[in-house]
């Protein structure tokens, strides 16, 4: 076996390096100033791009905050529907489930410029282009499948007997809510708010096309100096990018593991 | 009906649809099989380590516009692999270094995919390979069996309803992505996704019904792919996760 196991780890390292050198060397790239071609580094080291990313005129705080708000209220509204849309498929047995269920993983498959422009005519006559609120929707479309799923499989898992139990102990509906359902589901209902507030941090021509250009995100900033070869500027903006999404990510891990610490509840 | 035989009508339809075709296959066999071979590395790994998984897992969590950057730095022709190559005296100057983005090959886009889908097709098929281990693999080896005959007779027959959904589900996602091929393609090669976008943002709004019909070939090509995806996993369940035949 050992051959076969230095084998394995010769492989999975390189491509773990493969995964990771890259991102590294872009991080070189955000302190660059000069870099001429064929050194293979850079020759001139600075903070200006940075600097430059997070001065004042540049906007940069404005779409951050717009990203945070959007991907935070897109949250919100795929829990909301997705929360009951999941209970039904993962414990009623109605006509037209696998249908359904089907259906509900469309914008996953369906792509997203596609569903973007068949909504954009809605939209405007809706009057929600160029809001926030008409962003938030079309960037939930996206986020709603995944969260569908996942949260599908945990009521499958869990069934209904928790619910029955504490309804027939006396709960009102909402104390079943509160106390019995939402604690069960914790796990689940984090990781499909991670999903969802990543997948809408990092949308671009949904909020492109729906956004009308007046609403600023962090991805709309971060295109236009990718097509002009700006490249250090998007360099930073990349950063800013994979540091907001794995603080997101690092947040939900932490609040899953105290939660489990402080539960008494039987684990699913 | 007028703009579908107008759309379909033009040679340039078909041409895109095929490019779209091209580029997804391409990445899509690609980062399967390199995906497939990752797993397979995990799995022979002799320690179960935390960190090096997470860092595996690293591009999962990195956007694709992230990834247009890092390939755009590392294979245009002023990028790190030109400059490497300059120092080992391939090229003589930046021009001489293939055109790897914005090329016809498609080359720049199908490389932003394999960085994504490689670890997504592991982490999926390590976490079958996980649930079919142990025990058949002890069986395989008291009769035996070598370890390609193990990987050949007893994983891949086991893993293929796996492969077969990831493969669908790659393929739709490379098949439809706009802003990829958007940034990183060619200006003279349109995807699907593109063209209808092209279409789309003309200043002449009439272009929005040739818009229309080029997104509904898309959505019928991915609604197809989608009743194929979900035989294949319907497939999968009544091979009960692999596990207990």
């Amino acid at each position: 076996m050992t051959k076969g196991g230095r084998l394995s780890a010769l492989i999975f390292y390189s491509f773990l390096a493969a995964s990771v050198a890259p991102l590294l060397s872009l991080l070189v790239l955000t302190v660059t100033a000069a870099w001429p071609y064929p050194r293979l580094s850079p020759s001139v080291l600075s903070w200006r791009y940075i600097a430059t990313v997070f001065a004042p005129n540049r906007q940069t705080a404005e779409a951050l905050g717009n990203s945070v708000l959007i991907a935070v209220l897109t949250t919100l509204l795929t829990l909301l529907i997705a929360v009951p849309a999941a209970k039904a498929l993962g414990l009623y047995r109605f006509r037209g489930r696998a249908t359904v269920k089907l259906l509900a993983l469309m914008p996953l498959m369906v792509p997203s410029i596609t569903v973007t422009m068949g909504m954009h005519f809605s939209m405007i006559r809706l009057g929600l282009t160029g809001s926030i609120l008409g962003v938030v929707i079309i960037h939930t479309v996206f986020t709603l499948p995944y969260a569908i799923r996942v949260l599908t499989n945990v009521f499958e898992l869990l069934g209904e007997r928790h619910e029955v139990q504490a309804k027939m102990l006396g709960a009102s509906q909402l104390m079943v809510l509160r106390n019995v359902t939402i604690p069960l589901i914790m796990p689940g209902l984090l990781s499909a708010a991670t999903m969802s507030f990543i997948v809408s941090f990092t949308q671009y021509i949904t909020t492109f096309l729906i956004g009308g250009g007046r609403i600023l995100t962090i991805p709309l900033l971060f295109v236009p100096h990718l097509q002009s070869g700006e490249i250090q500027v998007a360099a930073v903006y990349s950063w800013l990018f994979i540091m907001t999404t794995l603080g997101a990510l690092a947040i939900t891990q932490g609040a899953v593991k105290k939660f489990y610490k402080s539960t008494y509840l039987l684990q699913p | 009906m007028r703009y579908y035989r107008e759309v379909l009508g033009e040679t340039s339809f078909f041409i895109s649809l095929l490019y779209t075709v091209y580029v997804a296959l391409v990445a899509t066999v690609v980062s399967n099989l390199l995906g497939i071979v990752g797993a397979f590395a995990m799995l022979g790994l002799k320690r179960e380590s935390k960190w090096p998984k997470f860092f595996y897992q690293l591009p999962l969590v990195v956007p694709h516009l992230v990834v247009v950057i890092l390939v755009f730095h590392l294979f245009s022709q002023t990028g790190l692999f030109s400059r490497l190559a300059w120092r080992l005296r391939l090229v003589a100057e930046a021009n001489d270094f293939p055109l790897l983005v914005f090329d016809p090959g498609a080359v720049g886009v199908i490389l932003v995919y394999l960085y994504k889908q490689i670890p997504f097709v592991s982490m999926i098929v390590f976490g079958t390979l996980g649930s079919i281990s142990k025990s058949f693999a002890e069986v395989a080896y008291n009769l035996g069996a070598s370890r390609a005959m193990l990987i050949s007779q007893v994983f891949l027959p086991l893993l293929r309803p796996t492969i077969l959904s990831v493969f669908l589900m790659t393929f739709t996602f490379s098949f439809g992505a706009f802003e990829v091929p958007f940034l990183l393609g060619s200006p003279a090669w349109n995807m699907l996704p593109v063209k209808a976008y092209v279409y789309y943002t003309n200043v002449d709004l009439t272009y929005r019904a040739q818009a229309m019909v080029v997104n509904v070939m898309i959505t019928v090509i991915s609604i197809g792919l989608v009743v194929a995806y979900s035989h294949a996993a319907h497939l999968r369940q009544r091979m009960g996760n692999g596990g207990d035949i």
